[in-house]
């Protein structure tokens, strides 16, 4: 039951206690962060749930397949170092503390 | 003051959740028909049928959130009427409930078979959480299934069916799956996937007539033959949910007319998602949108004019199908093209783009990604382009896009 912050495009913070085992995009909407629409439903298909990985903890996520590389190459114009689809991110307990910062949405 | 929205699908449901992310601090009730809390449609035909996503998962939201955001969410309650004059909806116990703006996110509902044994045990559809649910259900004595339907849903369904190790046979009433959908080479390519999965395919070729005592045994088809079965899914698509709407008087055509606000000629009513017949800002004809897009963005479109904010739905199209390890990303509407440039990138890479003249208008890939990311961001304006450097797989697709003059449908 990891503890998730997210920062939001105002700059506020809200930390939650995830489910060991659900994506960091199922957290984010469960949780009603709205700018991660997620349309796709966590398939991997539409790039609408992109957020950005603290630097500190970019090396310690499952780094991004091919198909993931493409859709974030292609479809986000200020693509970061830290971004990610959260819907590719799978959380445990060995990233307690995560921080991911959530852009205004790309679409 | 009181939004009451009819539909609790992923149109109604992200109705609710914009309003009260745009501050909407009205009393919200969402209506819902259906017993179970709502659900995530596209997985019913892919990951939920084939038991790969846990039932917690398919929620839109979690129970929890409804109470968080103050939405009175009421599931298992079907509406009956609208008095427009008194804005109230009518429930099926007769309770009326008072509005003061009504969304109605009603959808769309199965085309059903209506050939002999239509009604035996054993044939199924697959658009909601009790027709998928049923099809789990009586799967484990299930050898032979018969997809009739050659759409997206047949389609799914079948791979589905055969990754669960059923012998599945997909009758389809034209030259080609997806027919009125994609071009030739995509229907091929689509074909060729099935086949190698050792479905079936057989085309140009009609159900006249299912068989049995009480449970279904075959299904007979107008090229003579009988294809065994003890199951049958039906994908004939759907028709627009709107008698609500034409009974009380709002205009219908296909689907409810709604302006570029989602409101119909009351304005205190608003209609959104599948249900809705609208004008689209880029292709300049009216439209029906079976899709999650669609439905998201018209729910955006609705909850801004609602608080004050209106901006005119501006949003894309765009769907996605997965079948075995075949990802289809389709962006924009290819009907009426005039041209078709096909790309190949790799045997099982392959990407259409549709174009009027020298316009694209829109795309299928199937594990093409980038090509469906690219063309998702530039179709909007219609870009020109090169279909030389188009077909060849060897120049990035981006550069292609990059600096194309942009155009419009007049």
């Amino acid at each position: 039951m990891p503890n998730i912050t997210f920062i939001l495009p105002d700059d506020s913070q809200m930390t939650v206690t995830a489910i060991d085992g659900d994506s960091l995009m199922q957290t984010a909407v469960d949780n009603g962060i709205e700018q991660i629409t997620a349309d796709c439903g966590g398939c991997c298909s539409c790039a609408t749930c992109h957020c950005i990985v603290d630097t500190a903890w970019v090396g310690k996520v499952t780094p991004p397949d091919k198909m993931e590389t493409a859709l974030l190459e292609s479809a986000i114009d200020d693509c970061q170092p830290g971004s990610r689809l959260s819907c590719q991110i799978t959380l445990s307990d060995d990233l307690e503390g995560l921080v991911v910062k959530v852009p205004e949405s790309d679409w | 003051m009181h939004c009451v929205i009819v539909g609790a699908s992923h149109a109604g449901v992200q109705a609710a959740v914009n309003l009260r992310a745009q501050g909407y601090d009205g009393e919200i009730t969402l209506i819902s028909a259906e017993k179970v809390l709502p659900y995530q449609r596209p997985p019913l035909s892919k990951a939920f049928l084939q038991d790969t996503l846990p039932e917690q998962r398919l929620w839109l939201r979690p129970e929890a959130f409804y109470q968080q955001k103050n939405i009175n969410l009421m599931l298992d309650t079907n509406v009956v009427g609208i008095n427009r004059q008194s804005q109230t909806v009518e429930l099926a116990n007769g309770q009326c409930l008072a509005y003061d703006d009504l969304i109605l996110a009603t959808g769309a509902s199965v085309r059903r078979l209506s050939i002999a044994g239509a009604d035996l045990k054993g044939v199924y559809y697959l658009r909601d959480h009790q027709d998928a649910t049923g099809i789990k259900q009586a799967l484990p004595k299930v050898k032979k299934v018969v997809v009739i339907g050659g759409g997206y849903i047949g389609l799914e369904a079948a791979a589905s069916l055969r990754k669960m190790g059923k012998e599945v046979t997909v009758l389809i009433n034209s030259q080609r799956p997806l027919q009125h959908l994609t071009s030739p080479g995509i229907s091929d390519f689509i074909t060729a996937l099935h086949q190698q999965n050792g479905v079936t395919i057989v085309t140009n070729t009609m159900a006249v007539e299912i068989t049995g005592d009480t449970q279904v045994t075959s299904v007979i088809a107008d090229n003579g033959k009988h294809y065994e079965a003890d199951m049958v899914v039906a994908g004939i698509g759907v028709q627009p949910a709107h008698s609500l709407a034409s009974g009380c008087g709002l205009n219908v055509s296909n689907g409810i007319d709604v302006n570029g606000f989602m409101q119909t000629n009351d304005p205190h009513i608003y209609a959104i998602g599948d249900c809705v017949n609208f004008a689209h800002p880029v292709y300049h004809k009216k439209l029906r949108i079976e899709s999650v897009q669609n439905a998201t963005d018209q729910a955006k479109t609705v909850a801004l004019t609602l608080c004050n904010k209106p901006a005119p739905y501006n949003a894309f199209p765009w769907f996605w199908s997965d079948q075995y390890d075949a990802k289809l990303q389709i962006a924009g509407l290819s009907a009426g093209y005039t041209d078709v440039v096909v790309r190949q990138e790799s045997e099982k890479s392959l990407a259409a783009f549709y174009f009027v003249h020298n316009k694209l208008i829109a795309v299928d890939t199937i594990n093409q990604t980038k090509s469906f990311m690219v063309a998702r961001k530039y179709l909007p304006q219609l870009p020109e382009l090169d279909k030389t450097l188009l077909a060849d797989a060897n120049i990035p697709v981006s550069d292609i896009f990059t600096g194309a003059p942009q155009a419009c449908l007049t």
